[in-house]
């Protein structure tokens, strides 16, 4: 039995993937706070209808080496997106606030903490199962 | 999901912060050397210029301070004619070195250090317990 198979174990796996690299934006962002000219990225938000709608999306076959793998959104792929009004502009153009990144890490952190929570809970049960053989 | 990268760039940062703040404490020491003959420029505030490069072997767009550069603004002038270097009208050149700015630009590079050590304790953070899971 593949675990990863799982429709749950799946969307968390993907979650976690979305946060780790979430985490990775905002270090970017972080590490240029002095840099000039330098505007702050973020990923696109993960909800549960779109990692729906990716996993459904079915992609153009390519049965020729001619064949242009098309402009669609790849289902698995984190989507970066610029804050288009950011709070403040320092004058040497450089956009990022340091406390909203601050807050984004402690809630990327926090949000990994609850899928992790999640998918042992998803493991126990499993566990459960397996184990009860017995009339 | 990759944390290695994360931290590197935060740790990249933090060398970036360190070397703005070395920068830091040069102009503050020298923020009286006066030139040692009449004609000679007094020492010149140096400014530290970062730029966001990839990096070949993280692979990731790490921050660098790719140039110290100097501060053209004009030097102060003080009138002490007994001075060894005080030039024709008994003014002195000083460092265009202010102190506030510095201890300014001080209290920056340490604020931007600790967010930079905060995200690479998160990043560590998630890492270590997805570790632990293989515990239960």
């Amino acid at each position: 039995m593949d675990l990863s198979k799982l429709g749950v174990m799946k969307l968390m796996t993907r979650k976690m993937d979305y946060l780790g690299e979430r985490q990775q934006v905002i270090a970017q962002n972080v590490a240029n706070l002095n840099t000039p000219d330098y505007k702050p990225n973020d990923l696109k938000p993960f909800t549960f209808r779109r990692a729906l709608t990716d996993a459904r999306r079915l992609a153009p076959d390519a049965t020729d080496a001619a064949h242009l793998a098309g402009t669609v959104a790849d289902g698995t792929k984190n989507q970066k997106a610029r804050d288009r009004r950011p709070y403040e502009t320092t004058p040497d153009g450089n956009a990022v606030v340091l406390e909203q990144q601050m807050l984004k890490s402690a809630e990327t952190t926090a949000d990994y903490q609850t899928m992790l929570n999640l998918y042992k809970k998803q493991v126990t049960m499993i566990r459960t199962a397996i184990r009860t053989g017995g009339g | 999901m990759d944390f290695s990268a994360t931290m590197a760039i935060s740790a990249a940062g933090m060398r970036a912060q360190g070397d703005r703040l070395r920068v830091v404490a040069e102009n503050l020491a020298n923020a009286n050397t006066t030139a040692e003959t009449p004609g000679d420029l007094p020492y010149r505030r140096k400014v530290v210029i970062f730029q966001n490069l990839l990096d070949r072997e993280a692979g990731v767009d790490t921050v660098r301070v790719t140039k110290v550069d100097v501060d053209k603004s004009n030097f102060q002038r003080k009138f002490d004619p007994s001075h060894p270097s005080a030039d024709a009208d008994g003014y002195v050149l000083l460092p265009n070195v202010s102190s506030v700015i510095e201890s300014m630009d001080m209290r920056e590079a340490q604020r931007a250090y600790e967010a930079n050590l905060s995200v690479i304790d998160s990043a560590r953070q998630m890492m270590s317990r997805t570790v632990e899971l293989l515990r239960s």
